[in-house]
């Protein structure tokens, strides 16, 4: 599976990583969530739009 | 991934066409040995990774003249629907993939890698080796998706580095934003303004080309105002000769004078030979005048006689006398006569040469000859005042040009100069981007170690619950270790029987869409198989028992294949 498992704890788990390294939890999950997207250059260009906004 | 159907044609021992409809849940294929059930689980790999050993089409079918093998497996993957369909033939291999019912081009490795697929699909022969696919434990626990997005992120900082290198040094990133927008404004405006010029120059060109046409008529046109003039002045010489003419003919005196200049010269040239004649008796002047000074100067006469006692002797001397001073008289009037000689002979000259009515007459017709020629009148004027005006204009958008070229070249400095700080931005963005990924690595590989380390812990969970259930030794075997692949605090070898029930234990315990297990209770001893069969449909979410003997498993569902085999053609059939 591309993500995390999708579970209270997890999600709590990932919002504290996010908080400690100053990250929108949103934008980590769509960038995790972009390993789905199967055409390479889409999914790197989607992953570079994504950083400029976290 | 989850399959739906599988549908094989022609493959290896299958003839024809022969579909499996997959449901959630257990589905079994039983079949006695040689009859096909690891060449279904083949056929997928065919389908999918094109892989394949040997001859795959049916020999059956090659001797009914089809020359060709078909496996076509539809699956879901990830909540979408995929059609993969590989076909052999004489004319090679095709491939087709559709992916919600539409054709694609993406390769299946970029979908499910085959080193993935693998791990649904099991020999219970050798189920145990399952433990050495546990080396690769991050792709069993589902990590990898997470690890590959990290992996692309340090791919792309690298990337972003080294566009940042290409970028040069950084000096001020934090600039004002929204600079692209002016720029495009003043590209727009540059761009307005080269229209201009071009439309200014090629205005220009037109002036000057006009201009140039303008200047060679002009050409012609000095050429005609030329003729004009010289034909003024000859009309202004010829109303003087007119006048001349007319004064000549009204000014009879200059007839006369002609008349009497003329009689005079004839006269001076009467008198011119009088004078030789008179020079010539001039001599005898002086012969008389010799002769009276001799007489004086003697006191004789010429025959001798004493001129105070001749009154001959004073006769003479008289007449001497007389004729001397009369022939004085007539040189001296000679003399006056020739005096004016010159200035009657120029005067004469110049009554000839200027009111001769013949020389008057002669030059009134060549002129007259000159104005008779047809001559339009010049349009100088006209033109040289069209061409003046040209010539300003001309000027004009010249100057126009300059001023545009002026703002034009500030216009481009200005772009110049957001660029540069666009550029400027493009870099803070690009080092933003490489530090937000920097932090997102970071984060991810906390999130991946999280994650793996609850995935253990939840595989480990429900592992140990199936490997306690199944186990004969369940006192023993408390759990499943799986950082070491093993059973928990285990102190002797395993034997395989005991490895194939950990190895079950950790397919249970690993969280999976699908799992095909061919002949799954092979090492297995009849109260372990028991065990197991109460576990078989937790495996995951879709199990697939391929097996020789399914009397025992055949409660687990209702969804049965059995595979028939005609001996006489050696082919296998799906019922």
């Amino acid at each position: 599976m591309p993500a995390y498992p999708k579970s209270d704890f997890m999600d709590e788990t990932v919002k504290k990583i996010c908080e400690k390294h100053g990250l929108d939890k949103n934008i980590v999950d769509e960038i995790i969530s972009c390993s789905s997207v199967k055409d390479e250059s889409k999914r790197l260009k989607k992953i570079n739009s994504l950083l400029e906004k976290l | 991934m989850k399959l739906n159907n599988v549908c094989l044609e022609n493959y290896k021992i299958f003839y024809g066409k022969n579909i499996l409809r997959f449901d959630n849940g257990v589905n079994i294929i039983e079949g006695k040995n040689g009859y096909g059930k690891t060449t279904i689980v083949d056929s997928i790999f065919f389908a999918l990774y094109g892989k394949k050993n040997g001859d795959i089409i049916n020999n059956f079918a090659k001797i009914n003249n089809e020359r060709f093998c078909r496996v076509s497996v539809d699956f879901e993957h990830n909540g979408d629907k995929y059609n993969a369909e590989r076909e052999l033939s004489d004319d090679g291999e095709k491939f087709y993939l559709k992916i919600n019912n539409n054709e694609s081009n993406i390769s299946i490795e970029n979908i499910i890698p085959e080193r993935r697929a693998c791990l649904s699909f099991f020999d219970g022969e050798k189920i145990s080796g399952v433990i050495r696919y546990m080396e690769n434990m991050d792709e069993m626990l589902g990590i990898t998706g997470l690890k590959a997005v990290k992996e692309e992120l340090e791919k792309l900082k690298k990337r972003l580095e080294l566009t940042l290198t290409g970028m040069g040094k950084i000096k001020n990133f934090f600039r004002k934003m929204g600079e692209m927008k002016s720029v495009k404004k003043l590209e727009e405006k540059e761009k307005k303004i080269k229209i201009k010029i071009s439309h200014e120059e090629k205005r220009t060109n037109e002036i000057n080309h006009e201009i140039s046409e303008i200047e060679k008529i002009l050409e012609k046109e000095k050429k005609i105002d030329e003729e004009e003039k010289e034909r003024k002045k000859l009309e202004k010489r010829y109303k003087g000769l007119v006048d001349e003419e007319e004064k000549f003919k009204e000014n009879m005196a200059y007839i006369i004078l002609k008349d009497e200049l003329g009689k005079a010269v004839e006269n001076i040239n009467k008198k011119r030979d009088e004078v030789v004649k008179e020079r010539i008796r001039q001599g005898r002047i002086n012969a008389q005048e010799e002769l009276l000074t001799s007489i004086l100067h003697s006191g004789r006469c010429i025959c001798g006689t004493p001129v105070s006692t001749s009154n001959y002797g004073k006769h003479e001397i008289s007449l001497l006398l007389e004729n001397l001073k009369h022939e004085e008289e007539k040189i001296g009037k000679i003399k006056d006569f020739y005096m004016g000689y010159d200035d009657l002979v120029s005067a004469l000259e110049k009554v000839k040469v200027n009111i001769n009515p013949l020389i008057i007459k002669s030059e009134k017709e060549k002129i007259e000859a000159g104005l008779n020629k047809k001559v339009r009148a010049s349009k100088m004027d006209i033109i040289l005042k069209k061409l003046n005006e040209k010539r300003v204009e001309g000027k004009a958008r010249e100057l126009r040009i300059e001023e545009l070229k002026s703002e034009l070249a500030e216009i481009k400095d200005m772009i110049e100069e957001k660029r540069e700080k666009i550029k400027a931005n493009k870099k803070w963005k690009t080092l933003k981007k490489i530090k937000n990924a920097e932090r997102l690595i970071s984060a991810l590989g906390e999130i991946i170690e999280e994650t793996k380390r609850l995935k253990k812990m939840e595989t480990e969970k429900k592992a140990s619950s199936i490997l306690r259930t199944v186990t004969n030794k369940p006192r023993e075997y408390t759990g499943v270790d799986v950082e070491n692949m093993n059973i928990k605090n285990v102190s002797s070898e395993l034997s395989d029987g005991e490895k194939h029930v950990l190895a079950l234990s950790f397919l249970g315990g690993i969280k999976k869409d699908m799992v095909v297990i061919d002949m799954p209770f092979t090492r297995l001893d009849k109260t372990h198989k028991r065990k197991l069969l109460k576990k078989i449909p937790s495996l995951a979410e879709q199990v697939v028992l391929l097996d020789t003997d399914i009397d025992e498993i055949k409660n687990l569902t209702e969804n049965v294949y059995h595979l028939r085999h005609d001996q006489e053609r050696k082919v296998s059939v799906i019922e």
